[in-house]
């Protein structure tokens, strides 16, 4: 998994692109909290790009979790968007959208107009 | 009867989930069987494979006249529906009478155990669990074009 990042106004977009699996996951979670250090020494917000997210297990889904709660110790907010639908589905089976873990918006521009700062 | 089988035998360690993925994936292709539905079948295999190697085989000596832990996935096609199978020599668990995981529980108390056979038993139509002489089988049926239903 390939994990990019864009600065946009009050706002930093880490595209997630690929498979967040047992394997991926570890990396991941090491590179989203480095975004989450910068996002909070910079004054910014998070937002998590799901477009070119293509599989996510429930290791993935302990990374948003972990990562989620990160944000908000360190005052960061954070949401996802524009997650694709077989993605979005193992989102709402866990609870994941339904219990606010993580804001999920339908569009990348969505979830950073909800989170800029 | 299946009307097709078709298995693999890996060495039980994470590493190996990957040659697990491909043989799926090239029996999806071999039979033309709908992309929608791998991506539940790719999910369920790696819940159940990772939760075998990580705590499944742990610890436990490996069957005699093996080095490592075998695991068989095994994959049976008929008139729809796909049985995947997955054996271990591990200890005997059955991940189908674990508690439920609450998935209504608020970020801060929730842990994340629990919630990988809770997506199994939501994505497939139908879960089993068999203890067979020192053997775990779990046996998963999806029925293909169905996968919009575990929502």
């Amino acid at each position: 998994m390939e994990i990019r990042t864009e600065a946009r106004a009050g706002v930093t977009v880490a595209t997630l692109d690929g498979r967040l699996d047992f394997e991926a996951a570890d990396a991941a979670q090491a590179r989203l909290r480095e975004l989450v250090a910068a996002a909070a020494s910079g004054g910014t917000g998070l937002v998590l790009d799901g477009g070119s997210l293509a599989y996510v297990s429930s290791a993935g889904l302990r990374v948003f979790l972990t990562i989620a709660k990160e944000a908000k110790a360190a005052g960061v907010p954070v949401a996802v968007g524009a997650l694709q639908p077989a993605v979005k589905q193992v989102f709402d089976i866990s609870g994941f959208s339904q219990t606010k873990i993580i804001d999920v918006h339908a569009t990348v521009d969505d979830a950073a107009k909800a989170v800029a700062r | 009867m299946p009307s097709i089988d078709a298995s693999i035998v890996v060495p039980g360690q994470a590493a190996q989930l990957g040659r697990l993925n491909d043989f799926l994936g090239s029996f999806w292709e071999l039979h033309d069987l709908p992309f929608a539905d791998l991506m539940r079948m790719e999910l369920c295999l790696e819940e159940v494979y990772i939760n075998v190697v990580t705590h499944g085989i742990e610890g436990v000596p490996p069957p005699p006249g093996h080095d490592e832990h075998p695991v068989t996935l095994t994959l049976s096609l008929d008139d729809g529906r796909v049985e995947m199978t997955v054996e271990d020599h591990g200890v005997a668990f059955d991940p189908l009478a674990e508690e439920e995981v609450d998935t209504a529980m608020p970020m801060e108390e929730r842990g994340i155990g629990g919630l990988g056979i809770h997506l199994v038993k939501t994505l497939m139509q139908e879960v089993r669990y068999e203890r067979t002489g020192d053997r775990n089988r779990l046996v998963m049926t999806a029925v293909l074009g169905a996968s919009a239903e575990g929502a």
